[in-house]
């Protein structure tokens, strides 16, 4: 397969990237940004990494809130 | 971060085929390793990437008792001077094995950082290692479902393949864990808020349903407490505390006051008057018992008296006027007569034989005396005297019947007389005890009839009194029981509020809040996964034709077939959006007629033609963008097992291009097909000649470098 024939040249990452950022809607497009810093620093583990803490801290926070509002439940006097 | 490596050497020991370690060189170059069947050539390719990979086990030579290792020496392309070592040991007790990398300058290293997102059939921006054999894995190679990480790879699509593959994984655990830490506890509190608000709700239908207020509405707390307020009042003044005014407290404050003066009322009033009716009720039972107690004896002692009287009555009439006395003197008299008619008789009978027939004279008077008549004389004074006897003899037993029936009567009258004084006394007590109880001066029955009589009047009175005690109890309690329950409705009301207030909190809108950003977060991932896999899925679309049209190409090179000659790749008819349920199928056939079949369902090829197709995809993938993707190892276990010498050639020359930017490693026993094309198209590589096997060491080889 020679250089002219070679599909990359036009279907590669690059072209994905572009396709899926020209799609999202603004909230979606802002994480998609960061996920491609990451990856372009510090490639696609990073990725994995960084929004498994993402979700992480997301998920405890919110876990805090309901446990404190569980504790708080109003009882009969 | 891409260190480009070239392998240096393989140390193995223990390892299939070899038993005492040996290093097999291969110098950083293109390496052929030829040798025949069962010498152990496959062994080396396999102890490269077993040590790479460890993923296969049951690897350890069973015939040598020494370790099982493999070390695979590794220099940068950029400086061949630094040699790292990758050390591969199988445990001793299982199948597992460990790996350590040591860094040119002795240090150890973890082999993710050395050589980062190294995995089978590897990609990304690390090192790349194709691994080629005829069946891989026991399973067919243009099974291309299994190819497609590799063939994204290839075509430069591997992040987005492989974060697509991870999202979908991410997604589903993350919004598993959240639902079971996170929402599950929101939706608890949520259930338990709504339980309690629907008991809330119907204690307060239960108590509306018989409302404890007379108005139309349920007044105000305030309302009610101005009511019991006055209630405490109104129990104050009953109990004779008229200025008393409530304390000033809450409604539950002043209820429990309440309640506690309604106890001190009944303990001042009605318990008083239950207490003067009982000590009543038994007076009047005592009285009445005594009075029956006194009119019993009051009978029996007039009986006893009118008995007494008739035994009387009989002794004198049994004396008739006489005293006891004269008859003892009467029956001492008899008692003497009886003794002289006695010494009578026995005269008579002492004289009745001096009597004879002849005539006697009184020896007295001298009168003769006629002896038939003496003898009657004699006669009659016996009988006389024996009458006399019999009936002095039954006056005395007449006599001594009476006396004993007179001491009879007076025994009996005795007793009777002992009998009523002793009732008499028992009257007597009874009537001191009934002075004393009633304070009477005489006790009669009428008397105490008439006083029974007054006391169950006064007892009477008494009840009643108790009555309208307890009625008017009875209504405070009711009272009192209206407004606590009216309380409860107010602090149901005053619960709900909170409830609500609780659902409208600050916290629970924020706790709300975070849940609606997770899910917002979760949604742009969903979006970005989704939106990502649409794209993957059509540049990937757009490159199966040219994917079918290069394996068709090579395909053709390595076979003689005349039908079935074109090989076109496509996705079987599914969800093309969904890439966990699409399906890459490789299929063989006759583009002229449009005739299509995949080669394991349909039996179309010969043997040539069914290996070669196993090992077209490798071929045609790996011309594809060689130098841009920095593959670095080629690994080909015998390729061209029923190949003829042409197409070795074609193999050869194929492989030429790739051996330019990868070091290419294939192991081959067919010598003869390869040696000629390659000392024609290859320059600087190693050949390894596996001449023979020996048990103890394991394959004998010669390794020989050609250089430029």
């Amino acid at each position: 397969m020679n250089a002219k024939t070679d599909p990359t040249e036009k279907f590669d990452f690059t072209w994905i990237k572009n396709e899926v950022t020209g799609s999202l809607d603004a909230e979606s497009k802002l994480l998609w940004s960061s996920m491609l810093k990451w990856l372009e620093d510090n490639g696609e583990e990073s990725v994995r990494k960084q929004l498994e803490v993402s979700t992480e801290v997301l998920r405890n926070d919110t876990l805090s809130r309901i446990s404190d509002l569980k504790t708080n439940l109003p009882v009969e006097e | 971060m891409t260190s480009k490596y070239r392998i240096e050497a393989v140390e193995i020991a223990g390892f299939k085929a070899f038993s005492t370690p040996q290093i097999v060189p291969i110098n950083g170059k293109t390496t052929f390793i030829f040798g025949e069947n069962s010498l152990g050539k496959s062994s080396i390719v396999e102890a490269i990437v077993w040590c790479l990979y460890g993923t296969e086990t049951g690897v350890r030579n069973q015939l040598y008792k020494g370790p099982c290792y493999v070390n695979l020496y590794l220099t940068e392309s950029a400086n061949s001077s630094k040699i790292s070592r990758i050390q591969r040991r199988m445990h001793q007790t299982d199948n597992e094995s460990d790996v350590d990398v040591y860094s040119p300058d002795g240090t150890r290293k973890n082999i993710t950082d050395f050589i980062p997102q190294l995995k089978k059939l590897e990609h990304g921006p690390g090192t790349r290692v194709i691994f080629a054999e005829q069946e891989p894995g026991r399973r067919y190679s243009h099974d291309l479902n299994n190819f497609e990480e590799l063939i994204a790879a290839y075509l430069g699509l591997d992040i987005a393949y492989s974060l697509i593959d991870w999202l979908a994984r991410f997604i589903d655990n993350q919004e598993a864990i959240f639902n079971t830490q996170v929402r599950s506890q929101e939706k608890e509190i949520h259930d338990e808020i709504q339980k309690r608000v629907q008991v809330v709700h119907e204690r307060i239908k239960m108590i509306t349903g018989q409302p404890p207020w007379d108005s139309k509405f349920p007044p105000s707390e305030s309302e009610t407490s101005e009511k019991v307020r006055s209630f405490f009042k109104n129990i104050s003044s009953l109990l004779g505390e008229d200025n008393q005014t409530a304390p000033d407290t809450d409604l539950e404050g002043l209820l429990n006051i309440s309640l506690s003066k309604l106890d001190q009322l009944e303990n001042s009033s009605k318990a008083s008057l239950e207490a003067d009716a009982e000590a009543l009720e038994n007076k009047q039972k005592t009285v009445s018992a005594l009075r029956d107690q006194l009119s019993d004896v009051t009978q029996q002692i007039k009986s006893l008296d009118e008995t007494a009287d008739k035994r009387t009555s009989q002794l004198a009439e049994l004396l008739k006027g006489k005293s006891e006395s004269a008859l003892i003197s009467e029956r001492e008299q008899l008692l003497s007569s009886i003794g002289k008619l006695s010494q009578q008789l026995t005269l008579i009978q002492a004289v009745e034989p001096l009597v004879t027939n002849e005539s006697q004279k009184c020896p007295v008077c001298n009168t003769a005396l006629c002896a038939d008549e003496l003898m009657k004389g004699l006669q009659s004074l016996k009988s006389k005297a024996g009458e006399d006897a019999v009936e002095v003899q039954n006056r005395i037993d007449n006599i001594n019947t009476l006396l004993e029936n007179v001491k009879t009567i007076k025994k009996a009258i005795e007793t009777m007389q002992i009998s009523i004084g002793l009732r008499k006394r028992s009257q007597s007590s009874i009537e001191t005890e009934l002075s004393t109880l009633l304070g009477m001066q005489q006790v009669t029955i009428d008397a105490l009839d008439a006083k029974l009589v007054e006391l169950r009047r006064s007892l009477g009175d008494l009840q009643n009194k108790i009555q309208d005690a307890t009625a008017k109890f009875v209504t405070l309690c009711d009272q009192l029981s209206k407004f606590q329950r009216a309380a409860e409705y107010h602090k149901l009301i005053r619960y709900l509020s909170r409830l609500d207030a609780y659902f409208q909190s600050e916290d629970h809108q924020k706790a709300l809040e975070k849940i609606r950003e997770f899910d917002k977060y979760m949604h742009s991932l969903k979006n970005i996964h989704l939106t990502l896999e649409n794209a993957y899925v059509k540049a990937f679309s757009s490159y199966l034709p040219i994917l079918s049209k290069e394996m068709t190409k090579v395909y053709c090179l390595l076979t003689k077939q005349k039908s079935f000659d074109a090989i076109r790749i496509i996705e079987e008819p599914g969800n093309p959006i969904n890439k966990s349920k699409r399906k890459m199928v490789l299929q063989v056939g006759s583009p002229k007629r449009d005739v299509w079949v995949t080669p394991e369902k349909a039996d179309v090829l010969n043997g040539q033609a069914l290996s070669a197709l196993n090992l077209v995809p490798y071929f045609a993938f790996a011309q594809m963008g060689m130098s841009k993707h920095e593959i670095d190892f080629l690994l080909i276990d015998d390729p061209s097992q029923s190949f003829d010498t042409s197409h070795v050639e074609y193999l050869l020359d194929i492989l030429k291009p790739v051996a330019d930017s990868a070091q290419v490693i294939i192991a081959t026993h067919e010598r003869d097909k390869f040696q000629g094309k390659v000392e024609s198209l290859f320059k600087n590589y190693n050949i390894i000649n596996v001449n023979s096997f020996n048990v103890d060491s394991g394959p004998i080889f010669s390794p020989v470098t050609q250089q430029d």
